[in-house]
């Protein structure tokens, strides 16, 4: 059973790393959207679908990597061996302090106080103009470098994969480890963990650091890939967009958070090509999955197979 | 002063209350508790609903810090402590209402509560029951509890009384050295009830147990002593015979047979259950 499923992550994996080969070269750009966002939507759920906290302000942690990584392609190296452990650390220490002021009040609260420091960050973000450049952002960031060669179109979509599978792969390890059960345990009844002697503060702050992080790895892909970031990056209408990913992939699944971001790039992409509406469009369905789809994409996929199961057995029990 | 007969003072006391009192606003739920606890004792806290036992419970747990007065846990001060720090001090507890998490398997309860206690909760890497130690006290803690056969059950799927019965494993599976247990029957089926006294019964003495109970049988069983406590204040306490025998406190609880609901608490006065 788990070498089936082994075998068959290997082979979408090998499917995927093929893809180059034979799609057009916007399908490319576009699968690598997808795991860009694929990454950031997967750190968010750390938060969302596992700790039980939610965050309406990630997209400053994503927006910080790629804010931080444009400014030391453009500035100090290309390589991404500086760009990318920079990004994170950028990232990662920003949800640091903002959590330490978030995590001082309640649940409604941590809400509100993570969409206000988004909110402010999205102000430094234009305000700040000699180094964010402004409401223009920070344009003209090049393609990273790495074992002496620039990573064009589709050496950046097999960076965006690969990263996509290491962090998928990362955290499925810490979500099955005993950390990454604390924080389901969290979610589910903090107050009685905390009674049975675990500090649930410490663990929500690491949870939170961990998805700023990552979040961090996801930007610092999207300023290399589209050679710029902008303020709208911060902007909690991009947090938003991150979260309705989420909800119609699947909160409890970290495979979920991929398959929003594919819905969500492809709609924004189709769409926008015949109206403006787009954001209409993902409404409705965001609203649609809120009430019929609990469980998202992968909560759907559950029940079909939970069907087809319920109809088998009684044949193969008469057989 | 409260003293426990019974108990040599070998050692400071398991859970001590001084001066305690807890006020929302206006309204005065303890007033100037005094109580000490021996290591080893098993003391039952009685009193109609209302009384404030579940507030001293959760003074003592830390999820409510009092207006004033201190609490000492094994001789050291925790007024000011958090909960989870007391936690690892050895206080475990039960809730009232069940407390658990629901949605996960009984399996997973137990190994949670393990694995803070043993401190790997923090690993990364290694998939949960990877942990040797872990699993094998879980599995124990379930077998000690009877729910040996119920672990790849959710939560959800257990009888009430069932969930009781987890309510205790996760409390033991802090290896409390002072256990405060919440109306453990509370909602038992009889057959329940009697599996439940047998199981507190056996606990080992190196446990402390306090235990709110409306069942007097329960409190029989499973007691050394009674501390009564009435509209936030203590009563009498001492041996459970010479307690039972107070007049003070038939009057207010146990001499109308009923019991539970005698007086039900919040504007009674001290009349509240002399109609019997």
């Amino acid at each position: 059973m788990k070498n089936a499923g082994s075998a068959a992550a290997a082979f979408a994996i090998a499917m995927l790393a093929l893809l180059p080969l034979w799609a057009p070269r916007y399908i490319i750009s576009l699968a690598a959207e997808v795991f860009i966002f694929g990454i950031a939507a997967l750190s968010l759920n750390v938060l969302l679908g596992y700790t039980g906290l939610v965050s309406m302000g990630h997209a400053a942690f994503f927006a910080t990597g790629g804010y931080a990584a444009g400014l030391i392609a453009k500035s100090v190296s290309t390589s991404f061996w500086l760009t990318l452990p920079m990004g994170i650390l950028a990232a990662g220490v920003l949800a640091l302090v903002v959590v330490l002021f978030a995590l001082r009040t309640a649940a409604v609260t941590f809400l509100m106080i993570t969409l206000a420091v988004g909110q402010m960050l999205y102000a430094l973000a234009i305000r700040w103009r000699p180094v964010t450049g402004g409401s223009d952002g920070l344009i003209g960031i090049p393609r990273p470098t790495g074992f002496g060669i620039e990573m064009d179109g589709t050496r950046m979509y097999w960076v965006a994969l690969a990263l996509f599978v290491a962090v998928l792969w990362l955290l499925r390890r810490i979500l099955a480890a005993p950390f990454g059960r604390t924080l389901v345990g969290i979610r589910e009844n903090e107050g009685r963990l905390q009674a049975l002697g675990c500090n649930v503060r410490a663990y929500k702050l690491a949870s939170f650091v961990l998805a700023g992080a990552v979040a961090g790895i996801a930007g610092v892909l999207f300023a290399h890939f589209n050679g710029f970031v902008s303020p709208s990056e911060v902007h909690w209408q991009r947090s938003g967009q991150l979260l309705i990913m989420i909800i119609i992939g699947g909160v409890d699944s970290l495979i979920g958070p991929l398959l929003g971001a594919f819905v969500v790039v492809a709609i924004q992409d189709l769409v926008s090509s015949y109206t403006m509406r787009w954001m209409t469009i993902m409404g409705l369905l965001f609203v649609g999955f809120v009430l019929v789809a609990r469980g998202g994409l992968v909560g759907l996929w559950h029940a079909f197979v939970r069907g087809v199961a319920v109809r088998v057995r009684p044949r193969s029990e008469v057989t | 002063m409260t003293s426990a007969p019974t108990a040599a003072v070998l050692a400071a006391p398991a859970v001590e209350v001084r001066d305690l009192r807890m006020g929302f606003g206006a309204l005065v739920v303890l007033a100037d508790i005094n109580l000490a606890v021996e290591a080893g004792e098993r003391r039952a806290l009685i009193g109609p609903n209302g009384a404030g036992k579940t507030t001293l419970f959760r003074i003592i747990s830390g999820e409510l810090r009092p207006t004033s007065g201190s609490v000492r846990l094994l001789g050291q001060d925790v007024t000011r402590l958090q909960p989870h720090m007391r936690a690892r001090m050895g206080l475990g507890r039960t809730f009232q209402r069940n407390n658990l998490f629901t949605r996960l398997s009984v399996w997973e309860n137990a190994r949670l509560a393990v694995q803070v206690r043993e401190g790997v909760g923090a690993q990364p890497f290694r998939p949960a029951d990877a942990y040797a130690t872990v699993t094998a006290k879980a599995a124990s803690l379930l077998d000690q509890v009877g729910l040996g056969a119920r672990r790849g059950n959710p939560v959800a799927e257990l009888s009430y009384g069932e969930q009781r019965q987890l309510e205790l494993a996760l409390a033991l599976a802090t290896a409390p050295r002072l256990l405060l247990l919440d109306e453990p029957t509370a909602g038992m089926s009889p057959a329940e009830t009697s599996r439940m006294v047998a199981l507190l019964a056996g606990l080992d003495r190196s446990i402390t147990l306090v235990i709110i109970e409306h069942d007097m049988d329960v409190v029989q069983a499973v007691a050394d002593n009674i501390t009564v406590m009435h509209l936030g204040q203590i009563l009498a306490d001492g041996p459970a015979a010479a307690v039972r025998a107070d007049p003070r406190v038939q009057a207010v609880y146990l001499g109308d047979g009923a019991g539970e609901g005698a007086g039900n608490g919040a504007g009674g006065g001290a009349q509240s259950g002399a109609e019997g």
